[in-house]
């Protein structure tokens, strides 16, 4: 197994935006970019990340052509405005696939690709400000991302168990431009943020006043 | 290294040693223009007690003196006090208030003045240095961590005040979880303590920060990247409060 000289970072996320802000900010920054789920990177590979015999081929191939992983980025969730009284049971069920367990699966994936290559990795799961800050409207959505929150900081915990010890934190924004969404998760990717691990990182924007 | 805040200047407290002097020099390196204080200065430092308004308004005049503006303040001077509150009196626990709830309170408010001053709306980052004493009882830190957590909630509503009044200077505080400084080995000790197997190998990281760690985080949180980021609080502990 050779090991890349570059840092590289797997985001894992449909394509829009978002995901092109992060490329182009995570590229900006030296990392060699492996886009998965719609988004185009530096390589861009199809997956449907609730699939596990998929995210089993793909840690694989990055282990065998990069030896390393720096960052494992899980964007592949979305949001639900819907009144409580009007929120069925099918659509929060899609919900909580999409946003809860993408998250925890990426997340098993990510460790077991930082365990097999050794990588002293940063596991960010990124959720919304609806999961830390009740929001009218939006309770399928809220708690949802509360749950990709909380079981961010326990994985966090087990995370250290990892030789060597990863990182697992959530980014957590409100209604903000997707640049600051991208910049906030490359801090976290970044070594200078090596003792952060835990934590939501809350990007309140203009909604802070609330 | 990126020169992301040239053309800012920082004016750090508790700058002689540990996180304040690791957080100029870093702030230095990345094209700031800093003014560090301590109440025993480093040479090119200036002489400031925290605790005295007046001290705070000689410390921003001496900031625009030497570099015309001031965008950034790390309020970061502290001191440590542990113990069990039965040995506790008062005249430790109002040092610790006087020392960070006021000191914080004061250069804030000298500071949003000054950053007023300079235009409307006013633009600026103040970082609060608290610590994770402020959010879980770890230790022995009735008085210590009862300050630290004022200056985490004082952070939360500075900024909702500056959003509410159209500014756009952001208020963070960051909690540091242990970190290895002057400070802190005068109050726990030296290697017997931060290798201790039962201190730090338990933590999910395995390990103390190093004033650095603190330093990267203040320097995020002042830089462009962390626009949308106010009235929060960062933990920099290598997941100490999660296992806490």
């Amino acid at each position: 197994m050779s090991r890349n000289a570059r840092t590289v970072a797997l985001l894992v996320a449909p394509a829009g935006a978002l995901a092109n802000a992060v490329v182009l900010r995570l590229r900006a920054d030296g990392f060699h970019v492996i886009a998965a789920g719609g988004a185009r990177g530096d390589e861009s590979v199809a997956l449907d990340p609730r699939d596990e015999t998929a995210w089993e081929a793909l840690i694989a191939a990055i282990a065998a052509r990069h030896g390393r992983i720096d960052a494992v980025i899980n964007a592949a969730g979305h949001s639900l405005v819907t009144p409580v009284a009007d929120t069925s049971p099918a659509a929060f069920r899609a919900l909580w696939e999409a946003n809860v367990e993408t998250a925890v699966i990426s997340t098993k994936w990510a460790f077991r690709l930082m365990r097999d290559t050794g990588s002293a990795g940063s596991v960010i799961n990124l959720a919304s400000l609806a999961g830390v800050n009740p929001r009218a409207d939006a309770a399928a959505w809220s708690a949802a991302d509360a749950a990709v929150t909380h079981f961010s900081k326990i994985a966090a915990v087990e995370a250290g168990d990892l030789v060597p010890p990863c990182r697992v934190n959530s980014v957590n924004p409100g209604k903000v431009a997707p640049e600051q969404v991208a910049a906030a998760i490359a801090w976290l990717a970044s070594p200078q943020s090596r003792f952060v691990t835990g934590t939501a990182l809350v990007l309140a924007g203009e909604y802070n006043a609330r | 290294m990126k020169q992301d805040m040239a053309g800012k200047v920082a004016l750090v407290t508790g700058a002689a040693s540990g996180i304040g002097a690791a957080t100029a020099m870093l702030l230095m390196a990345r094209g700031a223009a800093v003014l560090g204080t301590d109440i025993r200065p480093q040479p090119g430092q200036f002489g400031h007690d925290v605790t005295d308004p007046q001290a705070w308004d000689a410390a921003i005049a001496e900031c625009v003196a030497r570099h015309g503006r001031l965008d950034i303040l790390v309020s970061n001077a502290g001191t440590a006090d542990f113990g069990t509150i039965i040995d506790m009196d008062m005249t430790r626990l109002r040092l610790q208030a006087r020392v960070h709830v006021e000191g914080a309170f004061l250069g804030s408010r000298a500071a949003i003045a000054q950053m007023r001053q300079q235009g409307r709306p006013a633009t600026g980052s103040i970082i609060l240095i608290a610590s994770i004493a402020g959010l879980k009882p770890i230790m022995q830190t009735t008085t210590y961590g009862t300050a630290k957590a004022a200056m985490i909630g004082l952070a939360a509503a500075l900024g909702q005040e500056m959003q509410a009044a159209g500014d756009a200077i952001r208020v963070n505080a960051i909690c540091p979880g242990g970190t290895r400084t002057a400070m802190t080995e005068q109050a726990f000790g030296g290697d017997e303590y931060w290798d201790r197997p039962d201190s730090f190998a338990k933590l999910p990281l395995k390990d103390y920060a190093r004033p650095d760690d603190v330093a990267q985080q203040v320097a995020f949180l002042a830089s462009p990247d962390a626009v949308a980021i106010n009235a929060a609080h960062h933990i920099v502990d290598g997941g100490w409060v999660l296992t806490a």
